[in-house]
């Protein structure tokens, strides 16, 4: 399988969790400078959204080498 | 020469020891002039997934606990251990600096929550001074542009009651409301109740914030490996 990059989608399924630790994990250890490639399919059940917590992790997707966005640039 | 994944710059040894790594592997210190990096060897970067992520965050936190100056290094960097060497050497004067900065510290992260339309603080127009140059004008509006991505306006309010608390301060500005800035304090180890506290008994009609930790100092490491 292909390694794919962090979508909205994925920041969507990372936004439903209930653990808000995780953003700030995200927030910490991936960063511009650092390449990431490979999977970011953190399994998490779609339940319901906070917006914040969303608008968050969007801005730490912004930062993901991002090929495949498929609204993309 | 074997590659190694780096976690972390130290001042010192950990005590009682650097212990494993995110896939159990033993650390060991590389030591370059005045700054030890905890590694593990590791030919390639671990795939990005929550397990993953959360396992580096519990190394470094582990590393943390066992040192008073730690420079946490972020997901991924696989390098030799010869370009470990030459990257630490050459900017040994700024780790070193940001190590003496982060020694005894921790960090704080402030979400900063509300209204975008509202939070755009009016910026002194130095560039439509008719007076000034085209390359004057442009100067200053990079200088304003710079001093706005890292200003919260929103925060004045609290500052009272950080001041005692914060060491040093580092800012993001966010483009995606309701999220408006993130704001990364670091405080004296031990004083996140009083941090806590501070953060709580702010009541604005303005903005919400939110604060989690503390952390390693992640956001006042600079990108040494990146």
């Amino acid at each position: 399988m292909r390694p794919r990059s962090l979508t909205r989608n994925d920041a969507r399924a990372i936004f439903a969790t209930g653990d808000s630790s995780l953003l700030d994990v995200i927030d910490n250890l991936l960063t511009k400078g650092v390449v990431v490639s490979g999977d970011v399919v953190l399994g998490l059940a779609g339940v319901d959204l906070v917006y914040a917590r969303l608008s968050l992790l969007l801005c730490a997707a912004d930062r993901l080498d991002n090929p495949d966005e498929p609204d993309g640039k | 020469m074997s590659e190694v994944y780096v976690y972390a710059l130290l001042g010192d040894a950990p005590a009682p020891d650097a212990g494993a790594g995110l896939r159990e592997e033993p650390l060991r210190l590389v030591r370059v002039g005045d700054l030890l990096a905890a590694v593990g060897e590791m030919s390639e970067p671990p795939a990005v997934s929550e397990a993953t992520l959360r396992a580096h965050d519990a190394v470094v936190r582990r590393l943390a606990d066992g040192v008073d100056a730690i420079l946490p290094v972020r997901f991924g960097a696989v390098l030799s251990e010869s370009s470990l060497a030459d990257v630490l050497h050459a900017r040994a004067r700024e780790l070193s600096e940001a190590l003496a900065l982060v020694a005894g510290r921790q960090q704080m992260t402030l979400r900063v929550l509300g209204d975008a339309a509202a939070s755009v603080a009016p910026v002194a127009d130095a560039a439509s001074d008719a007076d000034a140059g085209p390359g004057a004008r442009y100067l200053a509006t990079r200088r304003a542009a710079w001093r706005r991505a890292r200003e919260v306006p929103e925060l004045a309010p609290l500052r009272p009651a950080l001041e005692g608390l914060t060491r040093a301060e580092r800012v993001t500005r966010h483009d995606t409301a309701p999220l408006l800035a993130s704001v990364y304090h670091l405080i004296d180890r031990g004083a996140a109740p009083a941090y806590r506290t501070a953060i709580e008994r702010f009541v604005s009609t303005d903005v919400r914030v939110v604060a989690t930790g503390p952390w390693p100092p992640y956001a006042f490491a600079p990108e040494a490996l990146g």
